[in-house]
């Protein structure tokens, strides 16, 4: 993707359709996106499909958003939460 | 423009429990607009769905598709056949379509995934306002574009109430103060004798209060 608020709704949803247990969605660093307000936009998306997936009974702390500086903390973070949850299928 | 909010996932989702083969079907006009019926949101909610019933062992088919108004039957028409197909059909539609749709396909189940709210414009991103009750005897010339009935929280005509702080109302300080919006906008408009008129109470017949309304365009009728 150009730019991760690209990253619409559904496909963030038809990733765990599709099986996965975790999902990470990765934008610029904070303060450095080249659309201005790509990286907000993706992160509030984000935070809405976590509220969704907490209403669907999936849980959603398995869809997390990082910044690419912080992604191999976030990663960690989500393995770790995801072997205390069910798988997601 | 209609402004409508989805319903929540759990009401939906209780809707639908006796069904196994469900229609979704959005609206690509106002619904679209505010976020809550058209493509993308049947897309989501369609995938919300078959995972929330995954996760009670249940499997439920959906069908998707979105016409470009569920209000017209010339549209509507082209539902025909997924209508068929399915059990119910959950309409992401204003109460308006939802009923258009009855209307249409007598023998299905129609069922509303979005609870109908107001009347209302797009004011910044992401915020859509109520501008409009529909009480039939428009008199916005009179307020200069703003309309009490709608947007003054006792539906006052003659002038402001007198609670009002920072041009807040004192119901809510979300809420500005619909008269001192009228009387700014007068002053600005060089109007400012319009509130010298009287304003008698108003006459709610021609408003959803006097039954429900019909409007018959003898010209257009075949």
């Amino acid at each position: 993707m150009a730019c991760s608020s690209m990253i619409k709704d559904i496909y963030l949803l038809k990733a765990f359709e599709s099986g996965a247990d975790g999902v990470i969605v990765v934008g610029c660093p904070a303060g450095k996106c080249k659309r201005v307000d790509g990286d907000t936009r993706a992160a509030k998306r984000v935070a809405r499909v976590r509220q969704l997936l907490d209403e669907i009974g999936l849980g959603g702390k398995r869809l997390a958003y990082s910044t690419a500086d912080e992604m191999e903390t976030t990663a960690a973070e989500l393995v770790k939460q995801l072997g205390e949850l069910p798988p997601g299928r | 423009m209609i402004v409508a909010k989805q319903k929540p996932l759990a009401e939906i989702k209780e809707m639908l429990r006796p069904f196994e083969k469900v229609l979704i079907l959005g609206c690509g006009t106002c619904v679209k607009t505010c976020f809550a019926g058209g493509e993308d949101e049947v897309a989501m909610l369609g995938a919300a769905l078959r995972l929330a019933f995954r996760q009670d062992g249940k499997t439920i088919r959906t069908e998707e598709l979105t016409v470009e108004r569920q209000c017209e039957d010339a549209f509507i028409q082209e539902s025909a056949q997924a209508v068929s197909r399915n059990e119910a059909i959950l309409s992401l539609a204003c109460g308006a379509g939802v009923q258009a749709m009855a209307r249409r396909f007598a023998r299905a189940v129609l069922l509303p995934g979005l609870n109908t709210t107001f009347m209302g414009v797009l004011e910044k991103p992401g915020l859509f306002t109520e501008e409009c009750a529909g009480c039939g005897d428009c008199e916005l010339d009179t307020f200069g574009g703003i309309c009490p009935v709608t947007r003054c929280s006792k539906r006052l005509l003659n002038g402001p109430c007198g609670g009002s702080k920072n041009g807040k109302c004192e119901v809510s300080p979300d809420i500005e103060c619909a008269w001192q919006l009228i009387i700014d906008r007068l002053t600005l408009l060089g109007q400012s004798d319009n509130l010298k008129r009287y304003i008698p109470a108003k006459d709610w017949r021609p408003s959803l209060s006097g039954g429900p309304r019909r409007l018959v365009r003898e010209d257009h009728v075949i």
